[in-house]
């Protein structure tokens, strides 16, 4: 191995431990900080609880769309010609663009209280930011990329033959879906799906700014881990973000499996 | 059954890719559309498997007009360029597809449909290999399956795009023969598309040379040779002769 | 071309109709089950978790109604916009007179809401001051100490945060005492105060962390009641709290958001809520958070916990607030020009 080898392997573990590692270890020393106890106690409180709850469930609202919109988005760009495909294509990157902050106050100001779209819904009794709906809505926006850049470039390089004699023999368009176009883009699929799910979970500039910070209501992990630290409550914050580190971790680790096993699927981004 | 095609035309991007194309092809017989790359042969085979839609003009098929019938519902069996294997599927699975996507009411049991997928190995010549995946093929071998898959539907029309490109000289040959005789055998329609006229000349009863999105002479290989009808199929013929 | 229809389609439409079921205002069940949102400041959580508890049993007890106070927490700037927003808030205990008065400006709050609650709407009060490190090693009594070249001063920015504004005018109207008025003076005492700051965080909470945790700076200067909860949450005698002898009243407004009680028929009840912050037993809760209250037996029990110290009001000194943003805050004000130097 030469100097320079050395060196260079040198500088990536170096800033592996500063930007990854060190900050993990900060996390664990500070949740667990005051024993396994005051850990656990911090976890059952019922606001975070809640918090968890709600990340969560926003995640599992969040993913089936991403993965429907993801789908359809990449198909229609990778096996048609129309009027708009580009501008599509451009779009479908803006979420990763724009700040999130940036974006949720759009939102707030389409589809909030006295906004274009919310001002006649609000009428009708029907409030869309400020709660579930309102996260789930700005979630929506800063995943949805995820699953479609993912299964577009698998879509673009194979199966358009497959589908073309799946058509020649017969087949309708939800049976060329489910026998070949799936089975291809499968892992893909997957792959794309739980970076969408991760960053949903840990999304907070955009939530941050619908949420309304109704606490025990509308606060998200992410939330709850900031107003626990303003709160001078350590622990607590630290506590909840250890749950956030293991959803990550999960996450990361389901990643790199699934990269294992099909490595087409994994490695981009 | 005798398949009509008629005054197909098709424009891509304001560009005219065919222009008034007419063909007919006879219940059995072999028909090949040979030609430069570019001169539309490969769309108008598109054309009549369903899956490019003509400007104008009109299909038919013992009487009936196909021109607007969904590719699915023609029952034309197509060997790709490419094969188009279903890779997450066995031979066997590859083989049984068209007949599994079926309507419940049309679809065969999962016996008949085992019995078939049988014997259309045994009629390729590849009785043990139902289990394998595509991967696990020569390309010889994954052409046959290609086959079997076309030849599953009981198709009213075969129809083969560049079926031998991919395959090395040797296997060509032995393949060649083996696509005539199975054609014969199974008594189907056939219409290829090839740019190589010893292909054409092996397998096709008829030959249609094509040319900037026209048909410059449809005729039996004896009488192309014999009397090219322009320049261009003797300059095309004969410049393919020299070299050989 | 072949069309799909793909069945999840379905799943993903179902559970965004029960998202919205989940989420659209669901009529209370019972007409004397009512529940009110409170749209607080970023650091008052754990305070009305004292105080909406105590309130609850006093409707209780009063109505027989059940009632549920919702809180909502954030800088109190993000949480007026929000409510201009549509977040639905009977009513607000904010941290800034600024923010209420932009609710008041939009229609939201009455125009005088100064008026509807004793005190210029301000239940409790607060004021910069010093936390020093344990056993005040410099020395640090006033803000004369804060100019001295051998000490270092955290405290947040003043163009992003309004604790940071708080100590600007606070050091800026304690210059003006000392010189007699002299603005000169008190812009030159200011240039000195910030030319001693090791670090400018853009919040409250940042500065704190530098202070604390990365023990940079000899003093932080921040709400006395902040101060006194960093020290709570630190190991006892880690740091000290220095009330210099002037500072800024930094006032707690509240208000009935009007617009939005009236629609939901809150108004009752949000106004006997913020009553209560001014009864005995809310001002208790408010001092045993270290805020200065002004019910003189509630006052009176907790005088060893506020040394007295000369407040004066932003209104009498700087114009009022909006003067003192345009005149000092603003680009190219006063404290741009100081920075600058």
């Amino acid at each position: 191995m030469s100097l320079r080898q050395r060196l260079l392997i040198g500088l990536a573990v170096l800033f592996a431990l500063i930007a990854i590692v060190a900050p993990v270890a900060a996390i664990l020393t500070r949740a667990f900080g005051d024993g396994l106890g005051a850990w656990w106690s911090a976890i059952v409180e019922p606001e975070t609880l809640h918090a968890i709850w709600l990340t969560v469930l926003t995640a599992l609202i969040v993913l089936p769309i991403n993965i429907v919109f993801g789908i359809a988005a990449a198909w229609a760009i990778a096996r048609f010609r129309f009027p708009g495909r580009r501008a599509l294509l451009i779009l479908i990157e803006i979420p990763f663009a724009v700040s999130p902050v940036i974006a949720g106050l759009c939102f707030l100001l389409i589809y909030g209280a006295y906004g274009p779209v919310g001002a006649p819904l609000m009428n009708e009794g029907i409030q869309l930011m400020f709660n579930l709906t309102g996260i789930v809505l700005v979630s929506l926006f800063v995943t949805c990329p995820f699953v479609m850049r993912e299964v577009l470039p698998v879509l673009q390089v194979t199966g358009e033959d497959e589908e073309k004699a799946a058509l020649t023999l017969g087949a309708n368009g939800w049976q060329i879906f489910r026998h070949v176009t799936l089975p291809n883009i499968l892992w893909a699929l997957v792959h794309g799906a739980i970076l969408a799910t991760a960053r949903a979970m840990g999304e907070f500039g955009a939530v941050s700014v619908v949420s309304g910070a109704v606490r025990g209501q509308t606060m998200t992990l992410p939330l709850q881990v900031e107003l626990l630290y303003n709160d001078y409550n350590t622990t607590g914050a630290f506590a909840a973000a250890t749950v956030l580190t293991a959803l990550a971790l999960v996450t990361l680790m389901l990643r790199s499996a699934i990269a294992a096993v099909h490595p087409e699927a994994g490695g981009r981004t | 059954m005798s398949f009509v095609v008629q005054d197909i035309a098709k424009t891509f991007g304001g560009q005219k890719v065919l222009e008034s194309v007419s063909l007919s092809v006879e219940k059995g017989e072999f028909v090949a559309l040979l030609g430069p790359s570019g001169s539309g042969k490969t769309t108008l085979l598109n054309i009549i498997a369903g899956l490019t839609q003509p400007d104008g003009g009109r299909l038919e098929i013992d009487g009936e007009d196909i021109t607007r019938l969904p590719s699915g519902a023609r029952r034309f069996g197509m060997v790709f360029q490419s094969y188009a294997l279903f890779r997450h599927m066995t031979v066997a699975d590859n083989i049984a597809f068209g007949l599994r996507v079926l309507p419940r009411a049309q679809r065969p049991g999962r016996a008949a449909r085992a019995e078939k997928v049988k014997a259309l190995l045994e009629l390729v010549e590849m009785p043990e290999l139902g289990n394998r995946y595509p991967a696990q093929l020569s390309g010889g071998q994954r052409q046959r399956v290609a086959m079997a898959r076309a030849l599953a539907i009981d198709p009213r029309l075969l129809l083969l795009d560049e079926p031998f490109s991919a395959l090395d000289a040797k296997v060509r040959q032995s393949l060649r023969s083996s696509v005539r005789s199975l054609q014969k055998k199974v008594g189907v329609s056939a219409i290829l598309v090839t740019h190589d006229q010893a292909e054409a000349w092996a397998l096709a009863d008829r030959v249609a040379v094509m040319n900037r999105g026209r048909i410059e002479q449809f005729d039996t290989p004896e009488m192309l040779r014999g009397a090219p009808a322009t320049s261009f199929v003797a300059d095309f013929l004969g410049i393919d002769m020299l070299e050989r | 071309m072949f069309r799909m229809v793909p069945r999840p389609a379905r799943l993903s439409a179902a559970l965004a109709v029960a998202a919205f079921a989940v989420t659209a205002p669901v009529a209370p069940a019972r007409a004397d089950q009512v529940e009110i949102l409170n749209v607080s400041y970023d650091i008052a959580r754990e305070l009305y978790a004292q105080i909406n508890p105590a309130f609850i049993e006093q409707w209780d007890a009063e109505t027989g109604n059940e009632l549920t106070v919702n809180q909502s927490h954030a800088g109190s700037s993000k949480q007026a916009r929000a409510i201009l927003q549509g977040l639905q808030a009977d009513l607000v205990t904010f941290n800034q007179v600024t923010d209420v008065q932009v609710l008041a400006d939009a229609g939201f709050v009455s125009e005088n809401w100064r008026e509807e609650f004793p005190n210029d709407a301000s239940p409790y009060y607060s004021l910069p001051a010093f936390m020093v490190r344990g056993g005040n090693p410099k020395g640090i009594k006033d803000w004369d100490d804060l100019i001295r070249d051998d000490v270092q001063i955290v405290f947040p920015n003043p163009k992003t945060s309004g604790n940071g504004r708080y100590t600007y005018l606070a050091a800026y109207a304690y210059a003006l005492k000392q010189s007699g008025g002299d603005d000169a003076a008190a812009q030159a005492f200011v240039d000195k105060l910030l030319a001693n700051v090791a670090v400018f965080d853009t919040g409250g909470r940042g500065a704190t962390t530098t202070f604390v945790e990365r023990g940079i700076g000899d003093v932080l200067i921040t709400f006395e009641a902040e101060v006194e909860n960093i020290r709570k949450a630190e190991a006892e005698g880690a740091y000290d709290r220095v009330v210099p002898s002037l500072s800024v009243l930094a006032e707690f407004p509240v208000a009935v958001v009007d617009r939005v009680a009236q629609k939901r028929g809150t108004e009752e009840v949000a106004k006997t809520y913020l009553d209560f912050l001014y009864s005995r037993q809310g001002q208790e809760i408010l001092a045993s958070f270290n805020n200065r209250v002004h019910d003189p037996e509630v006052v009176a029990a907790h005088a060893a916990d506020f040394p007295d110290v000369e407040l004066v009001k932003v209104e009498d000194v700087f114009g009022g607030w909006d003067q003192a943003m345009d005149t000092h805050f603003a680009s190219g004000g006063v404290l741009d020009v100081l920075l600058a130097n």
